[in-house]
This record gives C-alpha cells, sequence and structure tokens, in this order.
C-alpha cells in the first residue's frame, strides 16, 4: 500500500512540472530546460538534502532531479525534428517509398534546413560566436566538444561525419 | 540519520549505471555488434543484475527504497544513453565540431560542407545498417515495426507541446 502511494505521491509531481512545462511552452514558447536553471535546482536540492537530514527526503530529491535532467535531454528531441525520425515518419505515416522522392519530400519539409536552424540554436546558446566573417567556437564549446570527443575515444563511437 | 545501508541504497544505482557503462565498453572492444544493441543489452544485463539484488534484500527495504532503485537506475541509464548518443548523430554537435575544426568558417560553407543531402544519405546508410529500413530496388521499406513506438511517442509530445515547424 505504501508502495502505491510513493509511486503516487510521485506521479503527482510528475505530471505537475510536466503540464508546466507544456503550458509555458503551448502558450510562452519559453523552455524551462535549460542549463542554468537546471543547475539552479540541482543547487538547492542538494542544499536542502544536506541540511534537512532525512533519507526519505534525500531520495525524493534524487528522483525529482533526475526527472528534471531527463526533461532537459528530451526537450531538445521535442522541439527540434529529427531527420532520422523524419525519414522513418515519411515512410511509414506519408507512404513514401521511392528513394528519389523520399528525398525530395524530406529536403523541402521541416527538416529541409535542419542544418540553418542547428546553428541559429548554436548561436542563441553562446555555443558559437561569429567574428570577422566567420563563425568560432566558444569556451564552453570546446568543454563539451572535448567531452564528447573524449567519450567517442573511450567507446570507439563513430560520428556521421565530422 | 542516515545509515550505511541507506547510503548504499542512494549509491547503488549510480553504482550499476556505473558498470552497465563498463560493460558496454566491453562489448564495444570485443562483440562485432552495431553500439545501439551493445548499449541496450548492457543496460538490461544490469536492469537484470538490479531486479536480483532488489529481491534479495526485500525484506529490509521499504516501498519508497525499492521504487527509488528502480527509476534511479532508468532515469541514470537513459542520461547515459543520451550522452553517448550524442556525439554520433547529434546534429548540433555535429555543426559546433565542424567549427571547431576549422575557425572562422563562414555560413556558407557550412551548408556546403554539410547540408540536408549530405544528412538525408548518412540517416538512410545508418537506418538501414541497424536493420530499421531496407532497400527493395530503390525503394524503402520498414523492418523494424518497433520504432514506430518511438516515433508516435514524440509526434504525441509535438502534438502536445504545439511544435509545428
Amino acid at each position: 500500500m505504501y508502495y502505491i502511494q510513493t509511486m503516487l505521491n510521485f506521479s503527482v509531481f510528475f505530471f505537475i512540472y510536466f503540464f508546466l512545462q507544456i503550458f509555458l511552452y503551448r502558450f510562452f514558447k519559453i523552455n524551462l530546460n535549460k542549463f542554468f536553471i537546471v543547475l539552479f535546482i540541482i543547487s538547492v536540492s542538494a542544499v536542502v538534502g544536506f541540511y534537512l537530514y532525512s533519507i526519505e527526503l534525500l531520495i525524493n530529491l534524487i528522483n525529482l532531479n533526475l526527472i528534471i535532467i531527463c526533461f532537459y535531454f528530451v526537450m531538445p528531441a521535442i522541439i527540434n525534428h529529427a531527420p532520422a525520425t523524419e525519414i522513418i515518419h515519411l515512410i511509414t505515416n506519408k507512404k513514401i517509398n521511392n528513394k528519389k522522392k523520399l528525398k525530395k519530400s524530406f529536403l523541402k519539409g521541416r527538416v529541409g534546413k535542419a542544418v540553418e536552424k542547428r546553428l541559429e540554436i548554436n548561436i542563441s546558446s553562446n555555443l558559437i560566436k561569429f567574428n570577422k566573417g566567420g563563425f568560432t567556437v566558444t569556451k564552453n564549446a570546446k568543454k563539451i566538444l572535448i567531452f564528447l570527443n573524449l567519450i567517442k575515444k573511450i567507446y570507439k563511437l563513430e560520428s556521421d561525419a565530422y | 540519520m542516515p545509515t550505511k545501508f541507506h547510503i548504499c541504497i542512494i549509491f547503488l544505482p549510480f553504482f550499476l549505471v556505473l558498470l552497465s557503462s563498463v560493460m558496454f565498453l566491453l562489448f564495444q572492444i570485443f562483440v562485432n555488434k552495431n553500439y545501439l544493441s551493445n548499449l541496450i543489452i548492457s543496460f538490461l544485463l544490469i536492469f537484470f543484475l538490479l531486479l536480483v539484488v532488489i529481491y534479495k534484500l526485500s525484506p529490509s527495504l521499504t516501498g519508497q527504497q525499492i521504487f527509488y532503485l528502480i527509476f534511479a537506475y532508468l532515469c541514470s541509464s537513459f542520461i547515459f544513453m543520451c550522452i553517448i548518443q550524442s556525439p554520433i548523430s547529434g546534429l548540433q554537435f555535429t555543426i559546433l565540431r565542424m567549427i571547431y575544426l576549422n575557425p572562422g568558417i563562414s555560413r556558407k560553407k557550412i551548408i556546403k560542407k554539410y547540408n540536408s543531402n549530405h544528412i538525408f544519405e548518412e540517416r538512410i546508410k545508418r537506418l538501414e545498417a541497424a536493420n530499421i529500413i531496407y532497400r527493395n530496388k530503390s525503394s524503402f521499406f520498414l523492418k523494424n515495426k518497433k520504432i514506430l513506438l518511438y516515433l508516435n511517442f514524440f509526434l504525441i509530445l509535438k502534438k502536445i507541446f504545439n511544435i509545428k515547424n
């Protein structure tokens, strides 16, 4: 019984957070999933968890923070259109199977300007800056790239390009 | 007041994700399969181990702790999978990497080097390699219907969030 109550309590928070995100994004185009907002919530939780010596509270706080981090990773996939998902969507829902037609629809569709859109996102996230007619990466972007390159090397992963 | 047992419970899901990441690394080195299969297999094996641990410790665990162990493991694994996926197919990171390797590159050159044409060809290759789609003459068909769950999940979320273009 207590187990079900725990799950229900947790589901309530999950739905409040989920519907708050929907409300803010649908009506005001505000995305709560920003790095500094997530970092702020984690910091506040760490302080609260440290000063209130309660195991139940600590467990709930960790779960809440994990949900917030998961949302941080899921949100870009919701806002942006992923190319692979678009291809599957065209094949299954739009019934476009021929390669030439598929490519034409892909390029004309919402993913056709994917590179330009991602460039804009990188600029607005301060990951790249425009300097003397060209783009350069910022210090933060360098750190992210070094980390991701390390992951790529350790796990022997191959990226699509570059 | 947290005891040693409580501290073990708190760190257990994260330790298991670490174990799953080591297992994934070993699979990547020794098993000649695609990375996604290796990732999913390592996640499932450790999840099974977690269920065994929960079963063994169940008399001394509360409902909240069991829920925490499962939930924290699932969330942390998801975060790990996202981190692994980012350098492989993250479009945003591919562009960042290109600018990092070619400082001062112009918008025109970026789009000339990496555009939707390239992306289409790359993704078709990857979807074929992952056995998600297959080619019959000059047409493509869906092979793995499980991917529709993922597709529909995101289509519903896009509708809920009112994402159009």
